[in-house]
């Protein structure tokens, strides 16, 4: 049915148009040539592609293809995240570099991971609790560390109560150019399972509807967001975005601080998970 | 025509490259552009290919009227050096390539490539690139009319290589 259904698109659409040879189909057309339509379209479907015949596969590992996907500082990324200790591997190919940074890479101690987005070849960069300055963190009449299945982490820092709630964390990475948006991973209640399901005990939740939470973040190029929003949904995972920040110069790593915070003393507050901090391209 | 380019490591000179450049028109101004971050270094020179057609060109293998589009947009894009002309020539041919079968698109792409111009085969290519893009393989293979030539385990093998691109 394939080759037939063809030749008649072929023959029915332009009336005055001659059959096209078998001798110019696409498949059959120079490795750069094929390679020059795959440069256009994104990494999923270069790699999809890659089973479509012996051209495409080959059209599909072409240097020239990968390297308009890698950000231009893929070297800076190679090495922030890889080091003597734990090596980058040598004479790999564009695509293969591509593959490896696209996988979460541990930095910092395993205190944060990093990884290329797909389809923009910019850097997301996720931040552990454990990588973050928490008021009162190693006390346990406020906080205590859970181990959960519902972080990239696997655990989560868990506020019972607090007066003072205050989380502070920086990063510095070389972010390709690009705007780039921060959010706090945060769930009102304690995660927990009973009987494989999974529950959420929110009864020590209290405090977050008197006061808003105040969130911030700055760079090493003078950029600022501030914002500020109640908690809301117990049970659920949610996303606190803080702002964005634009990186112009990719020769120049960004050094980002943020923070959050309510710490108006009248009220205590908790109940409250915090699992990570989010940077990833808007 | 030729180049050199000199190649420094901190500030002293460690090697000297001298590029020499066969069948350029001797307009051709290339200036080799260094990329620190991955030492790469491209040279792009002003390509002047599309004046080197005796337009009009003459296309095998296309009709009347895709030959008269071709033709139109080198005479447009090659008559003048503002970018508005140029943009208008691009955007004038691309409307038409819109409209014109797959089959024709691919004939030009093969065009394009053997005389080397540049802005057609951008054209082309990205054209190429809209119809393939978000289709399945499957899909794709009939569009084309490509034959698979590979074994089923072998089918198999190459989607397991790239597994690792749609995962989360």
């Amino acid at each position: 049915m394939g080759s037939g259904f063809s030749s008649v698109l072929v023959m029915c659409s332009t009336a005055s148009g001659p059959p096209v040879p078998a001798a110019t189909g696409l498949g059959d057309l120079p490795e750069s040539v094929v390679g020059s339509v795959l440069e256009r379209l994104n990494p999923q479907e270069i790699c999809g592609l890659a089973a479509l015949n012996r051209a495409f596969r080959a059209a599909s590992s072409a240097d020239f293809v990968w390297e308009s996907k890698l950000p231009q500082n893929y070297n800076s990324v190679i090495s922030r995240i890889f080091d003597d200790n734990n090596k980058f591997p040598s004479n790999l190919c564009k695509k293969n570099i591509y593959a490896r940074l696209s996988r979460p890479n541990s930095i910092d101690g395993e205190t944060k991971k990093v990884w290329l987005q797909k389809g923009t070849g910019k850097s997301c960069v996720l931040i552990s609790f454990n990588g973050l300055s928490i008021t009162g963190i190693d006390d346990r009449r406020y906080w205590i560390r859970v181990p959960t299945d519902e972080s990239r982490f696997h655990s989560v820092a868990y506020l019972q109560q607090i007066w003072w709630f205050e989380v502070d964390g920086e990063v510095e990475f070389p972010f390709a150019a690009g705007t780039y948006s921060l959010s706090f991973r945060l769930q009102l209640g304690r995660p927990g399972k009973r009987f494989g399901r999974r529950v959420c005990n929110c009864e020590q939740i209290h405090g977050w509807d008197r006061k808003p939470v105040r969130f911030q973040l700055s760079t090493s190029d003078g950029q600022e967001a501030i914002s500020e929003c109640y908690l809301t949904t117990p049970g659920t995972w949610n996303l606190y975005r803080v702002g964005d920040f634009v990186v112009e110069d990719s020769k120049v790593p960004m050094m980002v601080k943020f923070s959050m915070m309510q710490i108006d003393c009248t009220h205590t507050k908790g109940g409250l998970c915090v699992d990570s901090v989010l940077i990833c391209p808007k | 025509m030729s180049q050199t380019v000199v190649l420094e490591q901190n500030a002293v000179e460690t090697q000297s490259i001298t590029l020499k450049f066969d069948g350029c028109s001797s307009d051709a101004n290339p200036s080799p552009i260094v990329n620190p971050e991955n030492q790469s270094i491209t040279i792009k020179f002003d390509d002047q290919a599309s004046n080197h057609h005796t337009i009009p060109v003459s296309i095998p293998n296309v009709d009347s009227e895709t030959e008269a589009a071709v033709n139109e947009f080198l005479r447009k894009h090659g008559s003048s050096d503002e970018e508005s002309v140029r943009t208008d020539a691009m955007n004038d041919l691309w409307s038409f390539i819109e409209r014109q079968e797959i089959g024709t698109v691919v004939v030009l792409v093969k065009f394009a490539s053997d005389v080397k111009n540049f802005e057609l085969l951008e054209i082309f290519c990205q054209r190429v690139a809209d119809v393939i893009a978000k289709k399945t393989v499957e899909e794709v293979r009939e569009i084309f009319n490509i034959a698979n030539d590979f074994t089923p385990e072998e089918e198999q093998a190459i989607r397991d290589e790239h597994r690792w691109a749609f995962e989360d």
